[in-house]
């Protein structure tokens, strides 16, 4: 797997164009590499603002003749003490829009997060073309 | 200090995205545009994003909250290029732009904002009535 430190804004567009040109590699769809990128950049941002930073691990998988792109985010940080009420449109401890997750969450195919309290927090995402 | 020019083509600002928006990018073109607004009166801005191939939560509420202020200082903001697989993933994350005016391209953006730009010839005051518009070129 290749991976991306995720320290800064900076980061979050190093993680985005990643995502974006190695989609386009694979020959991904317009619609499916906007998507898949534009989560990264999602959860990426939670990474450093949320997460006080962390990485993103990505790589190619194949099945059969279906090709898609699988990320993983992980953090140190605080972690996230109620996961459910954080997926939900409009949560945010921050005041912003909270779209962040639920919204990265409808852009790909598979999504799962963890969190331990203290912990830090895992999401691993894959998006098929 | 990267930093996006911000243009003045008569009452209009003109603003091109051509390179990644990192956050304080973008929030310090939302300053500009702003500052920019009142230093020169301008009473439009077209935002043109057609080289982003990328718009998230973070960027999509700049632009927006930007339209918003801009509109208070009574300028009005068209956002310009939106490439389709953006504004649906947008769509799809549940984010919509609320009061964000939009245009294919630079010159249908101007096309939109032609009313008004005509109108400040006359009177320094935007109008929107296209009826006035025959006013206007007839004194020309
Ligand atoms: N990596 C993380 N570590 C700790 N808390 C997190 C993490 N990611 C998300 N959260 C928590 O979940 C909430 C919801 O996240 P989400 O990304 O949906 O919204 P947001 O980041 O607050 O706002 P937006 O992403 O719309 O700008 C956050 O406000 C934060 O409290
Ligand atoms: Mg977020």
């Amino acid at each position: 797997m290749d991976k991306i430190e995720i320290r800064d804004e900076h980061d979050v567009v190093l993680a985005r164009t990643a995502a974006r040109d190695v989609a386009g590699a694979q020959g991904f769809s317009v619609m499916a590499k906007t998507r898949i990128a534009t989560a990264v950049s999602e959860l990426a941002r939670n990474v450093f603002l949320h997460g006080d930073g962390g990485y993103m691990e990505y790589e190619v998988l194949r099945e059969g003749n279906k090709i898609g792109i699988h990320c993983r985010f992980v953090d140190q940080g605080p972690g996230i003490p109620n996961i459910e009420q954080a997926m939900q449109d409009g949560f945010s401890s921050i005041a912003t829009l909270g779209h962040g997750l639920p919204g990265a969450r409808r852009l790909v195919d598979d999504f799962k997060i963890h969190s331990e309290p203290g912990r830090g927090v895992r999401v691993e995402i894959i998006k098929w073309n | 200090m990267q930093s996006i020019p911000v243009l003045k083509i008569g009452p209009v600002l003109l603003v091109s995205i051509q390179t990644e928006l990192h956050d304080s990018l973008a929030v310090n073109l939302q300053d500009t545009i702003l500052y920019k607004i009142r230093d020169t009166r301008a009473r439009a801005v077209l935002i043109d994003i057609t080289a982003m191939e990328i718009v998230d939560s973070f960027i999509a509420r700049i632009l927006s909250e930007t339209t918003q202020m801009a509109s208070v200082m009574d300028a009005r903001v068209v956002l310009v290029g939106m490439r389709p697989a953006v504004t649906m993933t947008l769509v799809d994350m549940g984010m919509t732009l609320p009061g964000i005016d939009t245009a294919i391209n630079i010159e249908a953006g101007l096309f939109k904002l032609g009313y008004e730009l005509c109108a400040i010839r006359q009177d320094g005051h935007a109008v929107r009535e296209p009826a006035l518009m025959e006013t206007v070129d007839g004194q020309d």
